[in-house]
């Protein structure tokens, strides 16, 4: 970036030269080359340069390139921004829509937004994302805001893009962030002086991790039916996560009160094309077990769950339709820590593909007098078929530590 | 006015509030004292330092001067706050983040931190004004 790797004069050309490339001769001529400025995205990495355009307010007309950590320019957008309504208190987020369109053009794409967040469109148009991507990006519900708007002792707010969520788009998942989001400023204020580019006004927003949502399991399973059925190889794999890593007999861990979990893997694989799904079985509103009744349960996507033993086994269409049918079956089924948990929920699925049925010693949870299933009791049962060198039921893994599940392939529609 | 006010900052209430705060987790809920009793066989801090809170403030309900018992429910009270702030940060305590994401959860943490921060406040004005009465009882 300029200062650092590349000099300023040579990061300017490299602008220059983009912008001469893609853009038409009038757009050219009306590039604002006295009001520059970058930013670094901290979801993505990449840099942003913003720069504004002659004869136009800032924060409604502007240049967004996206360049390289060494400043090469990589692409570039044309962005109109058509604001709706006053940011007056009672307005407190922003409203109106984004043209979005290629440095020459030939593609433009309007967003709408709707209270900072972008509006799911139909009507298809040049830039949109193409059908077969059209599907929610794994463990992903929600995008957060393009556009928040901020109030200081004021009634009129200060609006704020994110700008990685308007060169995608949309598109971009905007998931998987630990350190939140870059937003710019929709006016930084201020310019610089020509050739030179200044540091963005920009803010980061932190987005706290999302607490399980529920999914949709039929969305889920209906992702199976994207991958061709003839030559089609079939997997459903059992984990189980201890509540104590180094100490697996333990049934609670002692310090945060877990009693570890246990969820399901299912995977359908066509040469290179493979989906996979971790699930897992909660309850919907914890506090509620506390009266020792069965509560409302949620289905939850376990992607990247970590985990310390695992069985896995390959099966046939019919068993994983067996899978797919028993989970379907079960989702809505209450939770019940003693008789209805997250280890039954998995076993049943598993048990439903599975030739010889696995049983897992229970174990006494505290406050009950009968024996459940438990992810000690799973890990126990897994640990045993390692030892014993047992794979009638599956291949046994118990990783050193701790494993991940890895990724989900998410809800398909 | 005064009377309700004595009987909600009662050193009592807060030991109900404090061990019927719900903890809901990703998979179950528990009152913290049964988080606290879970833990303190391994020495877990924020078991420890809970239950050193509830032992002082039972024993500034007996305590006779006045003076000394604010000290030991100063004192209280600043245990079981930094009981909560240590079971939360842990490693590993995003799991009861439900806590703060359930309603009734949430409004027992914030009924407790509202009664606890106006018990510390009632017992440093009682410092401050050098009360060295003998109590029969605090209420």
């Amino acid at each position: 970036m300029p200062g650092s790797l590349q000099s300023v004069q040579q990061f300017f050309s490299n602008i220059q030269n983009k912008l001469k490339d893609s853009l038409s001769a009038s757009d050219y001529n009306k590039v604002n080359f006295s009001q520059i400025y970058k930013s670094k995205d901290v979801q993505s990495n990449h840099y942003f340069i913003r720069i504004g355009l002659l004869n136009k307010s800032f924060a409604t007309d502007f240049i967004l390139l996206q360049t390289d950590s060494l400043g090469n320019v990589t692409g570039g957008k044309l962005i109109h921004v058509d604001k709706e309504k006053l940011n007056k208190r009672k307005d407190k987020k922003f409203n109106g829509r984004f043209i979005i369109s290629s440095l020459n053009r030939q593609h433009t794409n309007t967003q709408e937004v709707v209270n900072g967040k972008w509006k799911s469109t139909t009507g298809a148009t040049a830039m949109a994302k193409p059908e077969e991507e059209a599907e929610e990006p794994a463990g992903e519900q929600i995008l957060p805001d393009v556009v928040v708007t901020s109030y200081i002792d004021s009634d009129t707010g200060m609006d704020w893009y994110w700008y990685e969520g308007l060169y995608t788009g949309g598109s971009s998942s905007g998931y998987g962030s630990e350190t939140g989001y870059t937003y710019g400023a929709a006016d930084p204020g201020g310019g610089s002086s020509s050739n030179t580019v200044s540091e963005d006004n920009t803010i980061i927003i932190e987005i706290e991790a999302n607490d399980n949502p529920a999914i949709d399991v039929s969305k889920y399973i209906k992702c199976f039916s994207t991958i061709a059925d003839l030559n089609a190889t079939y997997n459903i794999t059992i984990f189980s996560e201890v509540p104590v890593n180094s100490d697996p007999a333990m049934i609670f861990n002692p310090s945060t009160n877990s009693p570890g979990h246990s969820f399901i893997q299912l995977r359908k694989a066509n040469g290179a094309n493979i989906v996979q799904q971790n699930i897992g079985f909660y309850p919907n509103t914890n506090w509620k077990s506390l009266s020792g009744f069965p509560v409302e349960s949620k289905v939850v996507d376990n992607e990247d769950h970590e985990y310390n033993a695992s069985l896995a086994v390959n099966i046939n269409a019919s068993q994983f339709q067996a899978a797919l049918d028993r989970m379907q079956e079960i989702a809505g089924m209450n939770y019940d820590i003693k008789n209805w948990n997250c280890t039954d929920f998995a076993l049943s699925v598993f048990n439903a593909a599975a030739s010889a049925p696995l049983l897992i010693p229970g174990y006494i949870i505290p406050g009950n007098i009968t024996l459940s299933n438990t992810p000690q009791g799973l890990y126990s049962a897994i640990k045993n078929l390692e030892i014993s060198g047992n794979t009638s039921y599956g291949t046994p893994e118990v990783p050193g530590v701790c494993g991940y599940a890895g990724d989900s392939h998410g809800a398909c529609q | 006015m005064k009377k309700i006010t004595s009987i909600t900052l009662h050193p009592i209430v807060l030991l109900i509030l404090f061990c019927g705060l719900i903890i809901s987790g990703e998979s179950n809920a528990s009152f913290y004292i049964s988080i606290l009793m879970l833990g303190l066989p391994y020495g877990v801090m924020h078991a420890i330092i809970g239950v050193v809170g509830i032992v002082l403030l039972v024993l500034a309900i007996v305590l006779p001067k006045r003076s000394i018992s604010s000290i030991v429910s100063l004192s209280g009270a600043l245990c079981m706050i930094v009981s909560l702030f240590r079971f939360f940060t842990q490693p590993g305590g995003s799991y009861n983040y439900n806590t703060f994401r359930e309603s009734v959860p949430l409004i027992l943490i914030l009924l407790f931190f509202l009664l606890i921060a106006l018990f510390i406040i009632k017992h440093l004005k009682i410092l401050l004004k050098g009360d060295h009465s003998v109590l029969s009882h605090n209420l």
